[in-house]
């Protein structure tokens, strides 16, 4: 589970120039990464980072990418949970194209630039949850516009 | 032409370091965010230490217009996606980037979302409200909702400056 001190763990460390691994769940499974995206969304508005909406990335049972509304700490109206993710994962594999990659988030649907961004990324498909890890919906592949 | 937006590899580096101060600042504490407005008195999330952008000789549309088309020009010879974008407020270019999908491996990277990513870290997100931006050509859906979401009052592209309609979240 993602604790308070997790969240503190940079992705990137200027030290080392390396990122930080990202902490993968126990048992894999679409629950437990949906799981991890409603977290997301909460411990980042709890630190009044943004709006309450995290994002996963996800491949091979693998968490590739992680993102959180960062819009009032950044000052950014375009730091949403997905954008995040999708650029994290990004930049974790050294890959602009996601293709054969998955996306987990909360809240009904993304909203269009998001889901344009992820039609971008050539993301595979959007799943979404309002509250609940167990009531998953698949969205399919990501619609340019959102139309 | 200003040099600070030339994508050379000590830019990408620094943006690099900047992402990871915003990344560590960011998750220390939300109540951070507000320290900039206490010891600069200024806008919060502004960055004082990027230089200015340099203005055209005459705030005319026209001239915000070919700013965007050095822009675009600026990303082509770079290897990038030939795009650009600027963001104008009281006359004044508050904001401009090139694409940099291919550069900083992004596709959220099209000019337009860097041009307002570009206006957070110098003046931070109230001061888009109302502004007008600037694009090399049409916005595709994902910055057109990028810039409704910013507050952005009215798009327009290429050479002639075409358009000035609001942004629109959805267009269906
Ligand atoms: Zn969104
Ligand atoms: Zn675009």
């Amino acid at each position: 589970m993602l604790t308070r001190r997790r969240f503190l763990v940079p992705a990137f460390d200027p030290v080392t120039d390396r990122l930080t691994p990202i902490e993968q769940p126990e048992t894999p499974s679409p629950r437990a990464f949906m799981a991890r995206a409603l977290e997301l969304a909460r411990l980042g508005s709890r630190r009044n980072e943004g709006t309450p909406y995290g994002c996963v990335i996800v491949k091979d049972n693998r968490i590739a990418g992680e993102g959180w509304n960062r819009a009032s700490v950044r000052h950014d109206a375009t730091a949403h949970a997905e954008i995040e993710a999708i650029q994290e994962a990004c930049r974790r594999e050294q890959r602009r194209d996601l293709a054969g990659y998955v996306m987990y988030t909360n809240g009904g649907r993304p909203c269009p630039m998001c889901e344009t961004a992820a039609y971008w990324a050539r993301i595979d498909r959007i799943f979404t949850a309002v509250s609940s890890p167990d009531e998953i919906t698949d969205r399919g592949a990501p619609k340019y516009g959102g139309c | 032409m200003t040099d600070h937006s030339l994508p050379q590899h000590g830019l990408v580096r620094k943006t690099l370091v900047r992402r990871t101060f915003l990344r560590w600042g960011g998750r220390m504490a939300g109540t951070l965010a507000a320290l900039p407005l206490l010891f600069r008195g200024g806008q919060a999330g502004a960055d004082r230490s990027m230089p200015p952008i340099e203005q055209p000789a005459e705030a005319t549309p026209r001239a915000f217009a070919a700013r965007a088309i050095e822009m675009r020009d600026l990303a082509s010879h770079t290897g990038d996606q030939g795009y650009g974008a600027v963001i104008v407020k009281d006359g004044k270019i508050i904001g401009q980037a090139p694409s940099r999908v291919v550069l900083h491996n992004d596709p959220t990277a099209h000019a337009e979302m860097e041009a307002l990513r570009d206006v957070a870290r110098r003046v931070g997100r109230e001061n888009v409200r109302g502004a007008v931006m600037y694009g090399s050509s049409p916005a595709c859906p994902m910055c057109e909702a990028g810039a409704y979401w910013a507050g952005i009052g009215a798009l327009r592209h290429g050479r002639a400056a075409a358009g000035g309609a609001a942004p629109r979240l959805r267009k269906c």
